[in-house]
Parts: structure tokens; C-alpha cells; sequence
């Protein structure tokens, strides 16, 4: 499928940094963190293994600047959440893809226009485009098409790879993935894997949140850094 | 003192929220004069909202115009005409049709029709987490569902009110043929409604469909994402939305009337 599309890489090196970031556990979060310090280089992937039960970790919140440390600070491509108008926090959410762990759709648009929102709200580029790089990335991700019609008529493995779709969509320069698998049958991390090794060659630095061993332990994958959360911490593991 | 201090409390919760939703409105109007606010997801989010706000609604109006224009212009007609004072026939219309009923009615309709329909699915993508979805992808919801919305509802009012007042101008003008009252013909009716028209009617019609149609707007939105997220809040939210967008265009609609006469 021929897709041309090229974005600039992230002019920032580390695009991350998270510096003795502290957050009380409150709903909606099922936990806190508490003095965690991370730097994420582009290209690189962080792989972060969930306590089981543990839902609504709160650091995807963070690094998208949707929620606020209660001490410390979140540098995200440069620049710190708190010092960055709402009109450029809008445009870094734009270069952030995210796999939600919860419902991750706008029930009243087609799917396909909910992956090609962000896209089509950012930038002037045609439409055509637009839907190329969609098309492109729904091959990779072993989808043969995009469903027609609303989320709520597409069943949930299918949605799930489209949500992979959509995180990569207008080429990231951070990728987070909470739970990229949950829902679907085994043999998926191909799809998933694909599209990650793809975005990481391009620069983009990636952050995946597991909670099984099958995720844990695999190589293929590559991470540059394991993280385990434990309680209100991020306890390193060597890869 | 207790009831003093409990009535002073709901005065000063009353003017917070006032104050709250002038606010929202206010920059509805600022962002919206901004080109860059209007990427075409947003264009098209407007679109959507005029179609079913404005254009679905055409009919339910014109057909309550028609029935408000057998009784009003009809008996308007009767009177004038018995009364030997054919010439009123004009200023009278104007002032029942296009300073009070129409935009009135027609915000009646909208409110029913949109603003609940405006505050319930506002309500329920809060309840859903797809406002954080929208969030999270750099879509202000301020600017992808609150500015749409509000433009929307009060380009649809306008142009409803305006659908609302020739129909009912042209099913009374009929009616009163077919009753045999004394019309005097088509070219002297349009001529004394329309000779009667004065700038500041028109100001007047502009005022009161396009500022109770954007507090409309606002205030469904306001009270549809102000919900902490449990979908028991969604039906409160529409009563509340309803309840206030009606007060709102009540408040407008008098202070508009005595700026007119004053």
C-alpha cells in the first residue's frame, strides 16, 4: 500500500523526562507514584509491568498533561506541562498517540473519523492523505480495512487494532500504550509489534503498560527499559 | 436571620452562575471571531449542528407559524378592519409577529428540540470519558463541542425566527382570503407589514433570536459537561439545561423589549 507521508522526527532529545513526580492515589486513579524519576529517548521503548487488578495507573495521564503532580515535573518534548499555554498543550497532545485502557472512542462518529480527528483538527492535509496513512497502518496492523459505521456496531478485538491505528496516526513522537492486547486473542503482539518497530525507527519513543507474562518476557519486542510498578513506585528491571 | 442569610446565599449562587455562563458565552463570541478556532472538524461539528437544529426544524415550524398565523394575523385583520383602523394593520403585526411571537416560539421550539437532544449527549460523552478522549488527543472539547454547539443553535433561532414570521405572515394573509376578511390584496398587506418595518425591529429580531439562541447554546452545553460523570446526572442535567436556557431567553427577551421602548 503506498503511503509517502513524512513528518518532521521530535527536535527534542530526551522526549521525556519525569523528574520526582509525586501523585496521591485518588479516583480516578486505583494508584499513586511517589518520588519516580524516568528519561525517555527517542526511539526508545519503556515497557511498565502492572500490579494485577491495578487500573487506571495515573502516569499516561501525566505524560499527556491531563493530570497535575502534586510535586515535581513532567518535561514532555522540552517543555514542562505547567508552563505551556492551552493552545500548545493541544498541539504536543497532537504528536502524543495513546491506546486508552478504558473506552478510547467518540461514540458519535465513525470510526473511521475518529481515528482521522486528530489529523483532520491539526493540520491542512487532504483528506486523501490522510486516509492513506490510515489505510497503510490498518495493513500493518493486520486489519483488512477500516469498519464502516460506529464504534459501538465493530466488535472489540477489531476496535482494539484500530485504536493501534489511530495512536500512530500523523507519526507521534510519543506513543503510549495501555494495555495495547487487552480483549484480544493470542498471537495479536504481531500486529501491535509491527506497528511499534515502525514508529520507533521513525524516532518516536514508545511506552507500553502490560500486566502478563507473555508481554513481559517478550523479546521481540525489545525494550530499552522494564519498569515494574509496585505499589506507588517504578522499580527499574535490567531488559 | 437564618432566612435572610439562606436568601442572600441563593442570590449570590444565582449571580455566580449568571455571571458563569455570560462568561462561557463571552468567549464563545471572542474564540469565534478567530479564524484559527475553526479547523474543519470543528466547520464540520457546526454544520451538523445547523442541520439538525436549524434545517430539521423548518417544518415543525413553519407549521406552528401557520397555526400562529390563522389566529394572530387573521384576528388582526377582523379587528383592524372593524374597528376602521385598516393602517394599524402593519405596526400591530410587527409588534405581536416579529418583536414577540416569533422569536419567542421559535426559541421555545429550539430549546425543546435541540437543547435537551444539546445537554443529554454532552452529558452522557462526560459520563463515557470521551471528552478526556477528546482531551488527549488535542481536541479542545471547548473549542470541538462548546463553540459549534453555541454558534449553531443561535444561527439556527435566527434563521428559524425569520422562516417563522413570513409563514405565519403568509398563512394569516390566506386564512383571512379564504374567511373573507378584508385583506385588501396581497400588494396592500405586504405593503403595510413591511412599510411598517422600522431599523430598529430589525435590531430587535436580531437581538432576540441571535443572544437567547448562543445562551441556549452555552448554557446546554455548560450544564451537559458540567456533570461529575455518573449517568443518573444526565436527565438533571437536561431539566437544568431546559429550565435555565428558558429563563435566559425570558430575561433577554424583556430587556431587549424595554431597550425598544425606552
Amino acid at each position: 500500500m503506498k503511503h509517502d507521508f513524512q513528518q518532521p522526527q521530535c527536535p527534542v532529545d530526551p522526549v521525556l523526562a519525569l523528574a520526582g513526580v509525586q501523585v496521591t492515589v485518588a479516583p480516578p486513579y486505583d494508584t499513586g507514584l511517589s518520588g519516580v524519576d524516568l528519561v525517555v529517548r527517542r526511539g526508545e521503548l519503556v515497557l511498565i509491568r502492572l500490579e494485577e487488578g491495578v487500573w487506571n495507573h495515573p502516569l499516561a495521564d501525566l505524560l499527556s498533561g491531563l493530570a497535575v503532580p502534586e510535586a515535581g515535573e513532567v518535561r514532555i518534548f522540552g517543555a514542562s506541562w505547567s508552563g505551556l499555554s492551552p493552545d500548545i498543550q493541544a498541539l504536543y497532545r497532537w504528536k502524543i498517540g495513546r491506546v486508552f485502557e478504558r473506552n478510547g472512542w467518540v461514540s458519535n462518529l465513525d470510526v473511521d473519523e475518529n481515528i482521522t480527528l486528530s489529523e483532520r483538527h491539526h493540520t491542512r492535509r487532504p483528506v486523501a492523505e490522510i486516509e492513506a496513512e490510515m489505510r497503510h497502518l490498518a495493513s500493518v496492523a493486520g486489519l483488512e480495512g477500516i469498519p464502516p459505521g460506529r464504534p459501538a456496531v465493530v466488535s472489540r478485538e477489531v476496535l482494539q487494532r484500530c485504536e493501534w491505528v489511530r495512536a500512530m496516526m500523523g507519526q507521534p513522537w510519543l506513543v503510549l500504550l495501555e494495555r495495547p492486547g487487552q480483549d484480544l486473542s493470542p498471537g495479536w503482539r504481531a500486529g501491535c509489534g509491527r506497528l511499534v518497530a515502525e514508529a520507533r525507527a521513525r524516532g518516536a519513543a514508545v511506552i507500553w503498560w502490560c500486566e502478563d507474562d507473555a508481554e513481559w518476557n517478550d523479546k521481540s519486542l525489545n525494550p530499552t527499559l522494564k519498569l515494574r510498578a509496585e505499589g506507588n513506585t517504578l522499580r527499574v528491571e535490567t531488559p | 436571620m437564618f432566612l435572610i442569610s439562606s436568601m442572600g446565599r441563593g442570590v449570590v449562587a444565582w449571580l455566580a452562575d449568571v455571571r458563569h455562563t455570560v462568561a462561557v458565552a463571552a468567549a464563545v463570541v471572542w474564540v469565534a471571531v478567530q479564524p484559527r478556532y475553526w479547523p474543519r472538524t470543528v466547520r464540520n461539528v457546526l454544520a451538523r449542528q445547523i442541520l439538525f437544529t436549524g434545517y430539521q426544524a423548518t417544518r415543525f415550524v413553519s407549521t406552528v407559524a401557520l397555526l400562529v398565523g390563522i389566529s394572530v394575523v387573521v384576528q388582526a385583520q377582523v379587528w383592524t378592519a372593524a374597528l376602521g383602523q385598516s393602517s394599524l394593520l402593519g405596526p400591530v403585526l410587527v409588534m405581536v409577529i416579529i418583536r414577540e411571537v416569533g422569536p419567542l416560539l421559535t426559541n421555545f421550539i429550539v430549546i425543546a428540540r435541540s437543547g435537551t437532544a444539546m445537554a443529554t449527549e454532552l452529558a452522557s460523552m462526560r459520563v463515557m470519558g470521551e471528552t478526556q478522549v477528546l482531551d488527549a488527543q488535542g481536541v479542545d472539547p471547548f473549542i470541538y463541542l462548546v463553540l459549534p454547539r453555541a454558534v449553531g443553535a443561535a444561527v439556527s433561532v435566527f434563521c428559524l425566527s425569520v422562516i417563522f414570521v413570513f409563514v405565519s405572515f403568509i398563512g394569516g394573509f390566506l386564512s383571512g382570503v379564504l374567511l373573507g376578511a378584508n385583506t385588501g390584496g396581497p400588494w396592500l398587506f405586504i405593503d403595510s407589514v413591511f412599510g411598517a418595518i422600522r431599523p430598529a425591529d430589525v435590531v430587535n429580531l436580531l437581538a432576540k433570536t441571535l443572544i437567547p439562541g448562543l445562551l441556549m447554546g452555552t448554557i446546554c452545553c455548560i450544564q451537559g459537561l458540567g456533570i461529575r460523570g455518573v449517568a443518573t446526572e444526565v436527565p438533571q442535567a437536561a431539566t437544568r439545561a431546559v429550565v435555565k436556557s428558558i429563563m435566559a431567553m425570558f430575561v433577554t427577551s424583556a430587556l431587549v423589549s424595554l431597550l425598544t421602548y425606552l
